[in-house]
């Protein structure tokens, strides 16, 4: 992608109009590089704000430990390329800890086979971690169907069949999101769904007990983990959003007082 | 009031059946005035140059195809009518293409459209974004067999896209509802190799599309089944689309009406 | 009324009832039909990736066209079935480390340019009410989503408030959207049962 093959290469190498992007993708990568070398060494890094639901996990874990029943976690329908399926991840570990902990049934559903081989792993090593490797139960980590409605009426069948007190929605949804959700909340669970998917985030939003509004979603999965890369790859992001927010605010008042000076513009479409 | 907020949700499912099925056997013809986006999106479709060439990806499966359906309709029909050449392909989306066939070789008869020559189906090809970029510089490698597994190279028109370039294709019309979808082709084909691409949207991805057609990056929208109606309009073929104006208008009223009662039910309660 | 004759229209009628019947309650006609259903696509993915990928690739990329290379790929593909040796199971995570990694750097090629466009068109001059409600609007829900600042801090905190409603006035047009979305997917249903299986005509 970025070898030229007939445009003329900028310093030799950079196709021409793609050296904004390729500067951009850098200096994300030097901001994460950075973060995430201080938070290994324990040096101090700007900290991630408590999330406003984020105890809800607990409480909803806590809950269903006292019903006696299990706790459900959804990582949504598509693959382990999916960013927002690597933020679940990073939260199921937290959740199937808890579980372990209380000695909670967990209970993980998944469309898509690679997430299901990896959380199996996850949910695996997080027993193991609490003590309690003979727990887990590998038949509670389950791989549905990757057909997404034949996935979707599966997980209606077993909240149905096996009750669970809490439901855990976060990662990539689509048609399904409301249907999971409405289902749960009329069968009394404490609901907590998280999606970067907008046009499901409505659904969450108005069923669930809790919803993680779309990049929270990354921000909740490094804050519950503490795990360093995730941590110093949120905050890296947030550096670059600042950022974003700087030239979008200096590009619009330029647009207002100098309309021709298109500098700035031109720069992004180098 | 309390009860406002706890009506079964059965007397809404009713209610809401029978408005659907009383509007549907029984239409009012309301009036569709016709948007600014609709003309945006039919007149990037018009103004394509003469004997342009463009690709036609249905980007769905069964669940989506109420509302994709009569959208692949009206693109196929405007571009036949306009008198190019189309390729149907799409990536992922396995059922898209069997879907759409019936519909566009009734067309096909219709403007007597030979297949091979005039238009093709590649049918679903798997592999998503990765198919869509090994496609920019070979299709014929990427896709090596029509809809019917027969090789390509037998059909003529295949001669006039080796890849898909601007050179090649003069616009992609990708009817979305998911991912991958339109954004995708932006992403991997459209936005590197500057071809137009005009999408027709489920009326649920509208919102989250919108940015993409303010930004120029979408040269036209189909929004949703309203949407659709208009094009439907604008083309001179009525069709499901407009049959189902009267029926959404008469649902969205009705919903409309439980949010506020739902509402009104909340702030009481609340004030208590 | 005239009745469809077509076994293709009575499977379709009688497979959309049976899932309506869940809006009662659970019940055996629901199960049977989500279990059918899921056997049904569980069958219909195994033909599909073995005629879309597995012959493709070993009869016709590699056995045909001699592209070897494809193999190195359908083993690091194979390892996954590692897991099931417990022994060597580390095994089964090189796929999964390749797939991830390869993913992670595909998208980060291609997705910069789809948004420093949106980036770019958002330089809007700001000489009108909605314009400046635009740019309001961009700064105030990228506010609400940075992390590490805290919210307590009055402007921060004010300016990510707006942001929120921003949002929520943006998640009330996806939710009607998406209502009324769903009313077509059950109206094109309908139509299916009414005109094509009972043969009313509207």
């Amino acid at each position: 992608m970025l070898l030229a093959q007939e445009a003329k290469p900028v310093l030799g190498v950079l196709a021409q109009g793609q050296v904004a992007d390729f500067v951009v993708v850098l200096l994300l990568g030097i901001f994460i590089w950075v973060l995430i070398s201080r938070a290994r060494t324990g040096r101090k890094i700007p900290e991630i704000k408590k999330i406003a639901g984020l105890e809800a996990v607990d409480e909803a874990i806590g809950r269903a430990t006292e019903m006696g029943r299990p706790v459900d976690f959804i990582p949504g329908i598509q693959s382990i390329d999916e960013p927002q399926t690597l933020a679940a991840l990073g939260m199921i570990s937290h959740v199937a800890k808890q579980c372990a902990r209380y000695d909670t049934r967990f209970l993980a559903l998944t469309c898509d086979p690679l997430p299901y081989a990896v959380i199996e792993e996850i949910t695996r090593q997080a027993y193991l971690e609490e003590g309690r490797p003979d727990a887990f139960n590998p038949d509670d980590v389950r791989f549905l169907s990757a057909e997404q409605f034949a996935f979707t009426s599966s997980v209606i069948g077993i909240f149905e069949r096996e009750r669970p007190a809490a439901n855990i929605m976060v990662g990539s949804f689509y048609a399904e999101s409301m249907i999971l959700a409405e289902t749960g909340s009329f069968q009394g669970m404490i609901q907590i769904g998280g999606t970067a998917n907008t046009h499901q985030l409505p659904f969450f939003v108005a069923a669930c007990d809790y919803a993680l509004i779309g990049e929270e979603i990354y921000a909740a999965s490094a804050y519950l983990s503490k795990e360093p890369v995730l941590y110093g790859t949120v905050v890296g992001q947030d550096w670059l959003k600042m950022l974003v927010w700087l030239i979008i605010l200096v590009g619009s008042v330029m647009a207002t007082v100098a309309p021709d000076n298109t500098w700035l513009k031109d720069l992004l479409q180098l | 009031m309390e009860k406002l907020m706890k009506i079964d949700r059965r007397i809404i499912y009713i209610i809401g059946v029978c408005v659907v099925v009383f509007t549907m056997l029984y239409p009012i013809g309301l009036p569709v005035k016709i948007s600014d986006l609709a003309r945006q999106t039919y007149a990037a479709v018009e103004n394509l140059p003469d004997g342009s060439l463009v690709i036609i990806s249905p980007m769905y499966d069964a669940g989506a195809m109420g509302e994709l359906h009569p959208m692949f309709t009206v693109f196929f029909y405007h571009a036949a009518k306009r008198g190019y050449k189309i390729v149907v392909v799409n990536t992922s989306w396995v059922q898209g293409p069997q879907l759409v066939h019936p519909i566009a070789e009734e067309i096909a008869k219709e403007f007597g459209l030979v297949y091979g020559e005039d238009w093709i189906n590649l049918g679903s090809k798997p592999g998503g974004s990765v198919f869509l970029q090994a496609a920019v510089t070979d299709l014929w490698g990427a896709a090596l067999t029509d809809y019917t597994n027969r090789p390509i190279a037998s059909f003529p028109i295949m001669n006039r896209v080796p890849k898909i370039t601007a050179e090649f294709v003069n616009a992609c019309l990708v009817l979305d509802c998911g991912t991958p979808g339109a954004p995708t082709w932006l992403t991997y084909v459209n936005e590197p190799e500057n071809i137009p691409l005009i999408v027709g949207e489920i009326q649920m991805s509208v919102p989250e599309n919108m940015p993409y057609v303010a930004s120029g990056q979408y040269k036209g929208m189909i929004a949703g089944s309203r949407g659709c109606a208009e094009y439907e309009l604008l083309v001179g073929r009525p069709g499901k689309a407009i049959k189902a104006q009267d029926t959404m208008s008469s649902i969205a009223l009705l919903i409309t009406l439980f949010i506020v009662l739902g509402n009104i039910g909340y702030l009481t309660t609340k004030k208590k | 009324m005239n009745l469809s004759t077509n076994p293709g229209i009575w499977a379709q009628a009688i497979c959309i009832l049976a899932v309506y019947t869940y809006l009662y309650k659970d019940n055996p006609i629901w199960r049977f039909a989500e279990t059918t259903y899921l056997g049904l696509a569980t069958a219909y993915w195994f033909v599909f990736y073995f005629h879309n990928y597995i012959v493709v690739f070993v009869k016709d990329n590699v056995m045909q066209n001699g592209e070897w290379h494809y193999i190195l790929a359908i083993i690091l593909g194979l390892m996954i079935f590692f897991r099931y040796v417990p022994s060597l199971a580390w095994l089964a995570r090189y796929p999964m480390s390749f797939w991830v990694g390869f993913g992670t750097g595909y998208v980060l090629g291609f997705a910069p340019a789809v948004w420093l466009t949106q980036v770019r068109t958002s330089f809007i001059a700001l000489n009108s009410v909605e314009n400046v409600l635009i740019v309001i609007g961009i700064l105030a829900t990228l506010t609400y989503f940075f992390f590490t600042i805290a919210k307590e801090n009055p402007v921060v905190g004010g300016i990510a408030e707006v942001g929120k409603w921003y949002i929520m006035i943006a998640l009330g047009s996806a939710f009607g959207n998406t209502v009324l979305y769903r009313w077509n997917l059950f109206l094109s249903r309908a139509n299916t049962i009414i005109v094509d299986w009972l043969g009313v005509t509207p």
